[in-house]
């Protein structure tokens, strides 16, 4: 054997494979370049091949050849503002229409499922309606799409199909049927009038749906598709109102059945085209329902706390009558003013939203990046730097904030200005004709009640703000029951406080629970993620 | 006293078609005094299967690997309550008493290479471990990460110290090199949580993860273990593994794995079968004892690869292979444009599934870049197999990596002459009744068709010789009997149930699927 002969064939061998991990690697490449024993022995002098192969293995180790590893795939090219526009716009997609129904009653005066002709004793059927539809689906929407996105990054798009519409219809099912209890209940201890239980559940099962098909949304990536449906629906319910003379009650029942069938048909549509791309349409061998359970019930339960957490004070304000002076006649009624600075304080998260969308989605493709190029004795500097990440977020975050409580306030300030000014309420009639309703919108911008409600509630969506970029940062890393727990005990304190404030200040104190509630969220999200970057090398292994 | 057999499989039967899949079918259904539970490791459990056990096939118990977010999911037998119970059962303080001794043990075998019987001992404390307490819970645990990153660290700095200067700094892991590792070994373990029922023979279908339950059954109860090895599982993931350049010390870290566990199955084999001689070269330099080692052929149906008279058409050149890099058909389009740069009117067809998807679209490209679209057909599976033979002049077959392929058997069965790269074990079938030629050798493979080709007598007389070789040699029924006999062999030598007074506190076996 010439030390060339074999240099050149150990150079040939190390070119396919890069950096050899030991003899028996060089051998199988030796046998599937055409090498065998006899030309080993022939060509090389030695035995076989497994001698042919520690030969070389002995040059390689001895610094004979060189080699090269493949680097990383090469980043796709990005516009960073292009990048931050589009993550924002998904961070706020689900809120853009609340925002577009906000705007659609201050112009128009309708909403989706809302009015601001309505009766009151409608408008509380349907805010109950909504709260309960909110938390009752809050729960599948989010097993829904935790399982469905699971299978999707699989690349089992039958099966991801296959458990959203099976989630979907238990779901479906399952909030149905809540309302039977519901109905007994009132049946025996005659709560409310049956004509608004009647409308409460209507309205109940129709959000209800909407919800999960958003959820469905989601899950096939097409959240654009709320805002065209949501305008979609707002047309209907201006057409049926302005067109067809519709009862407000009647013009909104006619907006969610829109929402609800264009929502579900898109999401069928893009499901069922999602699972044929693969070819995989047809799911073999589905998952039990236990398993489906048992996989998804942590996101459950964070998908019920979370939801009820939004809307737990109002529940608790408008079941009180201390401090109230528009006299409720029932159990639950609707206080327009306090729903009122609670709908002008969302443009806290809306603002925010985006933000934190786009935060969440940086740090997860950085994760990777930063995790190859940090030796893992290196740990501590890689935790030390993520922290640092997370602190350099924080203050892009309360930048924002600043930024999102001024838009708060000036939108406030312009509606009180407008309302102000003959003419310009949303429906109103020439100025000497003023209406009554637009007297009542102007009396209740300007009344203090608002305004101590919309100052508490901004304050206490921007804390809640910074919890939930903390919640999602969990989430991203599997880390659910750490979300749950924040979310309990926040929730807890929400309806503690709240109950107490609202049963001993008056009803608008029930916003003081949210306030207690953000803080206990924001202070246990940040502690528990805090200890999750801390530990990001484990933290991330475990998101698996 | 009936015969009890536990048959695994990893990736192939019954979820997969290929030979060792038609291998097991075969094995199964002829032989119906046999009562086996076959326990099929799969990628994912959403695999439909390919073919249908027989009725002997008494349970199946699927051990799907991906696909699920922890095994506890497809545990059919095990209750919410249970499974709950056991969860919270399974603390820290557990995990760092009970679980981190034999794991730690378990890696340090791994990074040696060495004491497959420590190995095997170390399976079964895990997999007892496992019994008890709850597999996701722990393998996601804080100290089984802290405790595999120490490990590791301390393998590596070894490790490099026998490097070159330059290929040190890749010895030494990334977090992410950790995390993909452990990632990897959660999904391999998995195979531990399984449990089966006492049998009277354990029957690997490769020296693989799928021989874990083998190897535990043989430390825990001495039941006799047959390893029946159809590629070298080893060898071929060093092939495999050899393409994963960019992360070397997840290569390394799965090839250390990998050899562990297949060092474990020879050491703890009563016979290791292979299906050729070549693949003794492999089993023998990674411990095998020579006595151990007893070659069964694969065989044919000769009632059913029987020769028949090709429909009349231009030559047709015939491959039956997946498209996958370790059959090169990038080296098949290269002979067939050779070959038709003499003979025009020649045409070629690969028939089998695509296995590798980029490397098929690699070949589609190379296809028209050699201006053959109109002249090979691929990526289409032969309805039927005898058919496609028949229609061919010769069978061409291109693997740079085989055992002992069915194709070439299969085709001297029905009398066509075949042309094939020296690899493995095809030169033990093909002997002198076809044309071996180097693996890649573009011009020897076009040499050898053209002359083929172009000597109708020649392709008779290799075709006959062959058919006469494959009645002596490779026939179904005799590899059948060689299968019962070991059966019969090693069961009478370990009855069944003479173990059960064994020590074993563990629960009966949950089957995913019992059969009538």
């Amino acid at each position: 054997m010439t030390a060339a002969a074999l240099d050149d064939l150990g150079r040939r061998v190390i070119q396919a494979v890069g950096m050899p991990k030991d003899a028996w690697e060089i051998a199988a490449q030796l046998e599937v370049i055409g090498m065998r024993d006899s030309d080993a022995r022939s060509g090389y002098g030695v035995r076989d091949l497994f001698e042919l192969a520690r030969a070389i293995e002995r040059r390689f180790r001895a610094g004979a050849y060189g080699f090269t590893l493949e680097g990383d795939d090469p980043r796709p090219h990005v516009i960073p503002a292009l990048r931050f526009v589009r993550r924002y716009l998904a961070g706020i997609a689900f809120a853009l229409p609340m925002a577009m129904q906000a705007a659609a009653m201050l112009l128009w005066g309708y909403g989706i499922w809302g009015a601001i002709d309505l009766e009151l004793a409608q408008g509380s059927a349907i805010a109950l309606g909504f709260i309960a539809s909110y938390i009752a689906a809050g729960g599948f929407a989010q097993a829904i799409v935790r399982r469905g996105l699971f299978y999707i990054y699989q690349q089992e798009e039958g099966l991801a199909r296959w458990t959203a519409l099976r989630g979907f219809g238990i779901a479906v099912r399952v909030t149905l049927a809540l309302l039977l209890p519901a109905l007994l209940v009132n049946l025996l201890f005659r709560i409310l009038p049956w004509p608004m239980v009647l409308t409460a559940s209507l309205f109940y099962a129709g959000l209800t749906v909407l919800w999960l098909s958003w959820a469905l949304l989601y899950l096939v990536h097409r959240t654009e598709l709320l805002v065209v449906i949501t305008a979609c629906a707002l047309a209907a319910v201006l057409a049926a109102a302005k067109l067809g003379g519709a009862s407000p009650i009647v013009a909104n029942a006619v907006g969610v059945i829109v929402a609800d069938v264009l929502s579900f048909s898109a999401a069928a549509y893009f499901l069922g085209r999602m699972a044929r791309k693969r070819g995989n349409a047809q799911p073999v061998n589905p998952p039990r329902l236990a398993v489906l359970i048992f996989s998804t019930s942590r996101y459950f339960v964070y998908g019920v706390l979370f939801n009820a957490f939004l809307f737990a004070d109002r529940f608790i304000a408008w079941t009180t009558s201390v401090g109230r002076d528009d006299f409720p006649p029932y159990a639950f009624w609707l206080n327009v003013r306090y729903e009122l600075a609670m709908d002008l304080a969302l443009v806290v998260v809306i603002v925010m939203g985006g933000m934190i969308q786009y935060a969440i989605e940086r740090f997860s493709e950085k994760l990777v990046p930063h995790e190859k190029r940090t030796k893992s004795a290196d740990r501590e500097t890689f935790a030390e730097e993520q922290l640092d990440g997370h602190r350099r977020r924080s203050r892009q975050l309360a930048l924002t904030a600043v930024v999102a409580l001024a838009l708060a306030w000036l939108l406030l300030a312009a509606l009180t200005t407008l309302s102000g000014e003959p003419g310009s309420q949303p429906g109103s009639q020439p100025a000497d004709s003023r209406s009554l309703q637009e007297a009542r919108f102007h009396e209740a911008l300007t009344a203090p009640v608002t305004l101590r409600v919309f100052l508490a509630a901004a304050g206490a969506y921007t804390i809640f703000m910074f919890a939930v970029r903390n919640l999602l940062l969990l989430l991203t890393l599997s880390r659910v029951e750490a979300a749950v727990r924040s979310v309990a005990y926040a929730l807890l304190a929400n309806v503690t406080v709240g109950f107490i404030c609202s049963r001993s200040i008056g009803y608008w104190a029930a916003v003081l629970g949210l306030v207690a509630g953000a803080i206990v969220m924001c202070i246990v999200a940040a502690r528990e993620t805090r200890r999750t970057i801390e530990e990001l090398d484990y933290s991330y292994y475990a998101a698996y | 006293m009936t015969l009890s057999v536990l048959m695994t499989t990893e990736g192939t039967y019954p979820y997969a078609a290929g030979g060792v899949s038609t291998w097991c079918d075969a094995l199964l259904r002829n032989t119906p005094e046999v009562r086996y539970i076959l326990l099929p490791i799969m990628m994912n459990p959403h695999i439909e299967a390919r073919f249908e056990p027989p009725s002997n096939v008494g349970a199946i118990v699927n051990v799907p690997l991906w696909g699920i977010e922890e095994p506890a999911e497809f545990a059919a037998e095990t209750t919410f309550a249970e499974l709950y119970e056991r969860k919270r059962g399974t603390t820290d303080e557990e995990i760092e008493a009970e679980f981190l001794p034999p794991f730690r043990a378990f890696l340090d075998l791994v990074n040696s290479g060495t004491d497959p019987a420590a190995f095997g001992r170390v399976l079964v404390q895990l997999e007892d471990y496992f019994a008890r307490r709850d597999y996701s819970v722990t393998m996601k645990s804080r100290p089984v990460w802290l405790a595999f990153v120490a490990t590791m660290q301390l393998f590596a700095r070894r490790a490099a110290a026998s490097l070159p200067p330059d290929a040190r700094e890749h010895q030494m892991p990334s977090v992410f090199d950790l995390t993909e590792c452990l990632r990897w070994l959660y999904r391999f373990l998995i195979v531990l949580t399984v449990r089966v029922p006492e049998v009277s023979v354990t029957h690997t279908t490769a020296a693989a993860f799928c021989g874990v339950p083998c190897i535990t059954a043989k430390v825990r109860r001495g039941t006799p273990m047959i390893v029946t090895e159809h590629g070298v599982y080893l060898r071929e993931q060093n092939l495999f593994l050899s393409r994963f350049k960019r992360l070397f010390f997840c290569k390394q870290f799965l090839l250390n794995l990998i050899t562990a566990v297949v060092r474990a199955n020879y050491f703890h084999a009563d016979v290791v079968a292979p299906v050729c001689h070549y693949n003794t070269r492999w089993e023998l330099a990674h411990g095998t004892p020579q006595h151990k080692v007893r070659v069964i052929y694969n065989g044919v149906d000769p009632e059913v690869f029987v020769a028949g008279a090709k429909r009349s058409g231009p030559p047709h050149v015939v491959a039956t292979a997946r498209i996958d890099p370790l059959k090169d058909i990038e080296t098949f389009l290269r002979v067939a444009a050779r070959v038709r740069e003499t003979h025009r009117d020649v045409r070629f067809t690969v028939f089998g599934s695509v296995a590798d998807q980029p490397y098929y679209e690699k070949c589609l490209a190379l296809r028209s870049e050699l201006g053959l679209d109109g002249a090979v057909t691929m990526g289409a599976v032969a309805e039927d197999v005898v058919a496609a033979y028949r229609d061919a002049d010769v069978v061409l077959l291109t693997s740079i990596s085989e055992a002992f392929p069915y194709s070439v058997i299969e085709a001297m069965a029905c009398e066509r002459a075949v042309v094939a790269s020296d690899v493995g074990g095809v030169g033990e079938a093909v002997e002198e009744c076809g044309m071996l030629v180097r693996p890649r050798d573009v011009e020897g493979f076009a040499t050898a068709v053209r002359q083929l080709l172009d000597d109708p007598a020649l392709r008779a007389r290799i075709g006959r010789r062959a058919r006469a070789r494959v009645l002596e040699e490779f026939r179904l029924d005799h590899s059948i009997q060689s299968y019962l006999d070991l059966y019969q062999r090693l069961g009478q030598s370990h009855p069944r149930g003479a173990a059960a007074q064994a020590p074993d506190a563990r629960q009966p076996a949950p089957l995913l699927e019992l059969r009538a």
